[in-house]
């Protein structure tokens, strides 16, 4: 083996040298850069931590603040339909008590004309007969109805009648009576039952309502009623 | 023999420098809480880190010295592995690191587990437990004995072994996976400071001129693609082979993927890759040239290993020689600890924590260092009689290269196919095993006579073939979830990151560089 080896040495020390010295460099150099970097991204870590914080805070009071509205609402909506649930069994009421009245006045009248028959074919004891009609009068009770159906009315639907009657001062207190049934959402043939009239009348009593109220020609007089705001 | 003359100068800096590398493991060692502290470094790596790592533990002394002689006797394409491993790394970077990353691998045997089932795990990691332990370690434990005795005759082989073993078993029980890829860094520099020296010598044998360098080395030395019939590396075996050989070590094999696993995120994951794969690069010229050249210098040596050394001894001054025989032992030990903290992650999560899913995070740990210690006395005790066993050593390292055709085609095609089932996967694997030892003893026994590089890219397409087909007819009945399998979106972009490091771009820059290269060097 033969070698012919030239003597590096001094220019190998120094490439090891140089090449020591520029790593050493780069090392620290890129050490302190990725320290900065790190320190860097722990304060903003801590910042979006902080505002993380913050914004979970206003989140949850906002949070909070829809809950209590819900609630809130919830009740509201509870406390109106309860009202709405009365107001109907109130209503019924009404009609159904109404109604009763209605028919012990038919039974009155027809007691009432039978005496009257008696008292025209035989005498006996006129006087008891002439008691016994005078309880029975039809129109005294129809009076005394009305004012117990309007005092029940009246608390279901408060100030109806009383407004209806200040802005039309032309109705009568049939037309009253025939308002306060409509209000009641009865039916035609319900009412003219309660009034002791056929149906057809009714609907006459209506149209000279509708006059009396002097009401545009297109408005209909039973949803005008219904939606009647005192 | 040479008589190696190393002064005290050069045995302080050694010592210096072994004392360095303990320093490092015991101050990480103090940092280690739970589990994922001890086998993932705490998932924080920094890409840097990731690509130290990568090449360090990739380098081993053996193939320095391997690389350098090589060269000296055959030709430059020994490199090829190396340049291949860039492109290995970015294909990873792209398409694999994604996947394992989302799915929070402590483990690559793990992947199967959630791809196919776990039988699927346990095979591979086993496998993968055996061979490292009997292959890698001792098998690089020993390489470095042999360079520390060329340098060191004082030192005979087995104590060298022995004290290789216990200097990095204990770094690495104490400190995990940080203390190695910590050390792996510092390794790697002195791996490079120590090349680029012996770089510089050889060429300061010619005027520090490149071009005088290599002016009188014959043209088919300094050629990459050889002809098909060529002893060292044929090019088809090149183009086929080399792939897979690449993608199973640098994307499959635990002990290489595992630093991967540690890492911050995706984008420092893929950009550890590009590092890795850029370092990788610089083989060529810092380790398989100076061979190539030395020639030259030195010629006639027979025994191709005594070439870097020879380098080392009559180029160097002393001090400057410790300097680059620690960057040799750096990597020896960088080597040997990657391979025993993947061993024992293995051990302790495939089959340990597997059937004891309630243990504590210090249990785990604790684990973890137990069995890193007993893995590196196996291996340790085993190493030195790799010399008495030269035949059977072959041998096994041969098995090692033939066990990687079929688990790359069960990797890639879980990766790339949604309909292939866990049946496949699994008689894949023990059917594939078992035709690759065949087809090693036909190769041994001159029945078949072609490159293993070409024989791997054989093997692999007939694990395809039995994997499609078995797909085909054993479908699985549910299939597992999309996140093991690679998505496109989630593997080109890193949101708010500037375009110059996003991975497309590094992926096609690397890519552009290697191809360059190896047409510089054709």
């Amino acid at each position: 083996m033969i070698l012919l080896l030239v003597d590096n040495s001094a220019e190998i020390y120094q490439f090891t040298i140089i090449l020591i010295f520029v790593v050493a460099l780069i090392f620290f150099v890129s050490m302190y850069w990725y320290s900065i970097s790190l320190e860097r991204s722990i304060q903003e870590q801590m910042k979006t931590k902080e505002s993380l914080l913050v914004s979970t805070h206003e989140l949850q009071s906002m949070q909070l603040k829809n809950r209590i509205l819900e609630v809130e609402r919830a009740a509201k909506d509870e406390k109106a339909l309860r009202l709405e649930q009365e107001m109907t069994l109130r209503n019924n009421e009404l009609v159904t008590s109404t109604m009763m009245i209605n028919q012990q006045s038919k039974l009155m009248e027809e007691i009432n004309e039978m005496i009257k028959k008696l008292e025209k074919e035989s005498n006996p004891s006129r006087t008891v007969l002439r008691r016994l009609a005078r309880l029975t009068n039809v129109k005294r009770s129809t009076e005394k109805n009305w004012t117990t159906f309007r005092k029940q009315f009246d608390h279901v639907h408060p100030h109806f009648i009383e407004s209806i009657d200040k802005r039309f001062p032309k109705l009568t207190q049939n037309d009253l009576r025939h308002c306060a049934y409509i209000r009641m959402r009865l039916t035609t043939k319900e009412i003219a039952e309660l009034m002791g009239i056929n149906p057809t009348s009714v609907q006459i009593a209506r149209v000279r309502l509708k006059k009396k109220m002097e009401l545009a020609v297109d408005i209909d007089v039973k949803a005008f009623v219904i939606n009647y705001e005192p | 023999m040479i008589d190696f003359g190393i002064s005290s100068i050069d045995s302080s800096i050694l010592i210096g420098y072994f004392l360095i590398v303990l320093l490092i493991g015991y101050v990480l060692a103090r940092r280690i809480n739970t589990g994922d502290d001890f086998f993932l470094a705490g998932r924080r790596l920094h890409w840097t880190v990731i690509g130290f790592s990568l090449f360090a533990s990739n380098i081993s002394s053996a193939t320095i010295i391997g690389l350098t002689g090589q060269a000296y006797v055959g030709n430059i394409s020994i490199a090829n592995y190396e340049w291949m491993a860039t492109f290995v790394l970015v294909f990873m970077a792209i398409f694999i690191v994604p996947v394992y990353l989302r799915n929070k691998l402590i483990t690559v045997p793990q992947y199967l587990e959630l791809r196919y089932n776990s039988f699927a795990r346990k095979y591979y990691s086993l496998v993968t437990i055996i061979l490292t332990i009997i292959v890698d370690i001792a098998g690089s434990l020993f390489a470095g004995a042999l360079v520390i005795n060329v340098f060191f005759p004082s030192i005979d082989v087995i104590s060298a072994c022995y004290a290789m073993a216990l200097i990095s078993g204990i770094y690495t029980a104490a400190g995990g996976l940080a203390a190695v890829v910590y050390t792996d860094v510092l390794q790697a520099v002195m791996l490079l400071i120590g090349s680029a020296i012996v770089l510089f010598a050889v060429l300061g044998q010619f005027d520090f001129s490149w071009a005088n360098a290599v002016a009188d080395i014959p043209v088919e030395k300094t050629s990459l693609m050889q002809p098909a019939d060529d002893p060292t590396l044929p090019w088809i075996g090149t183009i086929f082979g080399l792939p897979i050989l690449g993608f199973y070590y640098w994307s499959t094999n635990h002990y290489v993927v595992q630093r991967v696993l540690g890492a911050k995120n995706v984008a420092h994951a893929q950009w550890g890759n590009f590092l890795g794969g850029f370092l990788k690069l610089s083989v060529l010229f810092l380790i398989v040239f100076p061979g190539a050249i030395s020639l030259q210098i030195f010629p006639g040596i027979e025994n191709s290993n005594m070439v870097y050394p020879e380098m080392v001894e009559n180029l160097l001054p002393p001090g400057v020689k410790g300097i680059v025989l620690a960057g040799l032992i750096a990597a020896i030990m960088s080597s040997v600890d990657s391979a025993l903290n993947g061993t024992s992650t293995l051990i302790v999560i495939d089959f340990i924590n597997a059937r004891r899913p309630d243990l504590a995070p210090v249990q785990l740990t604790k684990y973890g260092r137990v069995t890193t210690l007993i893995v590196m006395t196996i291996a340790g005790l085993w190493a030195p009689f790799i010399g008495n066993f030269e035949g059977l050593f072959t041998y096994l390292q041969q098995i090692l290269s033939f066990a990687v055709p079929p688990i790359v085609c069960v990797f890639l095609f879980g990766f790339f196919w949604k309909k292939g089932s866990a049946l496949a996967a699994k008689y894949t694997m023990i059917f594939g095993h078992l035709l690759c030892f065949i087809s090693m003893i036909l190769m041994n026994l001159k029945i078949i006579d072609i490159h293993f590089t070409i024989m791997a890219a054989i093997l692999l397409l007939g694990c395809c073939i039995g994997y499609i087909i078995l797909s085909h007819f054993y479908p699985d009945e549910a299939f597992p979830s999309s996140s093991v399998h690679w998505n496109w979106k989630q593997s080109i972009r890193i949101e708010g990151q500037p375009w110059f490091v996003q991975p497309i771009t590094l992926a096609t820059a690397l890519v552009l560089l290697t191809l360059i290269i190896i047409f510089m060097y054709w």
